[in-house]
């Protein structure tokens, strides 16, 4: 047990240290938000897999391969197919980010459709949709304590330290804002995906050297949903890798990873460099719990087979080794949460439609990110039952944000009430399913509730958009914004600023 | 300052294909199966490495084509002119 914890303290110790050296005072609240828009490729591609992966993944990627199969690969596709998506927003997003010093998605939602209502609406959902997985954050490093300690910690302690652990963790996050995660992002990146990738060939290699291997898995296992009737329909993987692609730029805390960067070529770059990794890690992942599959005792506690793997590959080293990739997965997941979930309270729903003051949307913030932190903490101590499911509704929830987000971004027909009341008919089609239908999914083909949702949110965003069009001003400032981010291209009139209060 | 030529018709191509390889129905019922395809590597196992090593090598691609094309080079704010305002903060 001292062995494990003290690889996870060196571990602490460095981050520490890197924190204190590189400390800067934020210069305005953009600085605190976004990091002042300065940050290269480098650390955009280590602070987005950061976000992207948290440490979680570690437990529920390999315990769904071990548990479902193959089917556990729609997580590496469509986080590929992610960044290929950025591709076509990129640099509107950006351009008008930089031209509107927009700090948030619902900045930009606000800025395309001039409505604080649609902007408080998305921020609201997205509150709401992400405190689940802060807390199963918490929950994971409960995990990653209880396997630590060989169970000599029980559940509600292992919870503790985890949560003391992170709370300790966030006077940086909370004292460097948007800097200090990027910064700290690096080096948690390198120690999480580039020493987790690592450990997993590692870990692959010791597996495959007993004799372990996934193509003598079950047919069940080695096929997708839907083929002979296995676990869900023709229609399963499609909503799986769906809901995943359109859903990844919903999330906040991913979001505003597009205007930290300092230039649209930063931004893409970081994408297209972190994406190799990104596969490899992923898919390194779902082999080794393929491949664990095979290992007796662990189906019975298959999330746990991350720990349990690595313990019986090299022992206390081993189990040193997969805590601290899990715990520097964790830090960046949960700072990236808590620091966009501070920045969406201050900017969007307190300061909505209104400029705060420098130090009121700081104190707003770091106070939002104390209470979002000491709530989340709160409840990942209680035995709650069936978070994971709320987690997987909430993922439901927020991609219906996609449809007024990339609807505004490629349509500039959509109107900010189709645009609000898309989102909260997607919103509680998808509860409704989740909540009173569950298991319905089986009668539509294997469609998810949150893929019908958002085509009732689709559905209504245009129906709505084409039977109370715009104004005539506002198509004409509409036009006048889309133009703005081809303006760098033709040389011609500065984008239109984002205007001061709400016309809608 | 010229605009850029729009992007290479194979990139979009590809990432067109990549789609298409991804969401579909018929094409991951037929690939993502157990039967083996190579010796003692069942459909599935091969499919899905090699659907994400595609989009992995598209976006490479997409990325170098739009270096050579000049694209991030009209990705920037135009230059204000000296008698207009600064956009509000």
């Amino acid at each position: 047990m001292g062995i494990a914890f003290g690889i996870v303290g060196v571990f602490c110790a460095g981050l520490v240290v890197l924190l204190q050296a590189s400390y800067r005072k934020d210069r305005s609240f953009s600085d605190y938000a976004v990091g002042g828009r300065s940050y290269g490729a480098w650390l955009q591609s280590m602070s987005f897999l950061n976000s992207w992966w948290p440490g979680g993944i570690l437990l529920s990627l390999t315990g769904m391969a071990l548990g479902s199969g193959v089917v556990a690969f729609y997580m590496p596709i469509y986080s590929l197919l992610t960044v290929l998506l950025m591709y076509l927003m990129a640099r509107r997003v950006w351009l008008w980010g930089a031209a509107n010093d927009l700090k948030t998605q619902a900045d930009l939602l606000r800025l395309r459709y001039d409505s604080t209502a649609l902007a408080v609406t998305s921020s609201v959902i997205s509150v709401l949709s992400i405190m689940p997985w802060l807390v199963l954050g918490f929950k994971g490093l409960g995990a990653m304590f209880s396997a630590l300690s060989m169970g000599r910690l029980t559940p509600g302690q292992s919870v503790a330290c985890g949560v003391a652990l992170i709370l300790v963790r966030q006077v940086w996050t909370i004292r460097m804002g948007m800097r200090g995660l990027v910064i700290s992002d690096m080096y948690q990146g390198i120690v999480a995906y580039v020493g987790g990738t690592a450990l997993i060939l590692g870990l692959i290699a010791w597996m495959a050297g007993q004799g372990l291997s996934p193509s003598r898995l079950p047919a069940h296992m080695l096929r997708v949903p839907g083929v002979g009737g296995d676990g869900g329909g023709p229609l399963t993987l499609f909503s799986m890798i769906l809901t995943g692609t359109l859903g990844g730029w919903c999330w906040p805390p991913i979001f505003v990873r597009l205007y930290t960067a300092d230039s649209v070529r930063s931004m893409l770059r970081a994408g297209v460099f972190s994406a190799p990794l990104s596969m490899l890690f992923s898919m390194a992942l779902v082999v080794m719990g393929l491949m664990a599959a095979a290992l007796p005792g662990l189906h019975g506690e298959a999330d746990m087979a991350w720990f349990e793997v690595a313990r019986l590959a090299a022992g206390p080293v081993g189990l040193g080794l997969a805590g601290t990739v899990m715990l520097a997965a964790t830090m960046g997941g949960v700072d990236a949460i808590i620091q966009a979930m501070g920045t969406q309270v201050a900017n969007d729903i307190v300061g909505a439609g209104r400029t705060l003051p420098y130090r009121t949307s700081i104190l707003t913030a770091k106070g939002t990110m104390v209470v979002a932190t000491a709530l989340a903490a709160g409840i990942a101590c209680l035995p709650i039952a069936h978070l994971s499911m709320l987690a997987l509704l909430s993922y439901q929830g927020i991609i219906q944000v996609a449809v007024a987000q990339y609807g505004g971004l490629f349509w500039r027909r959509g109107t900010a009430t189709a645009g609000i009341a898309g989102m909260v008919a997607g919103f509680a089609t998808a509860i409704l399913l989740e909540t009173f239908f569950h298991g319905a999914a089986a009668h539509v083909g294997g469609l998810s509730s949150g893929v019908i949702g958002l085509a009732v949110n689709a559905a209504t965003y245009v129906a709505l958009s084409l039977l109370a069009p715009h104004t005539a001003p506002e198509t004409h400032r509409v036009a006048r914004l889309f133009a703005g981010a081809d303006t760098s291209r033709r040389d011609t009139a500065p984008p239109i600023a984002l205007a001061q209060g709400d016309a809608a | 300052m010229s605009p850029a030529r729009p992007r290479a018709t194979l990139v979009v191509a590809w990432m067109i294909g990549n789609l298409a390889a991804a969401l579909p129905p018929p094409v991951y019922l037929a690939l993502g199966t157990a039967a083996p395809v190579l010796p003692g590597l069942p459909g599935s196992i091969v499919y899905f490495p090699v659907l994400g090593l595609s989009i992995v090598l598209c976006l490479l691609a997409a990325y170098r084509d739009d270096e050579k094309r000049g694209y991030f080079a009209t990705c920037r704010l135009p230059e204000r002119r000296g008698d207009e305002p600064p956009a509000p903060p």
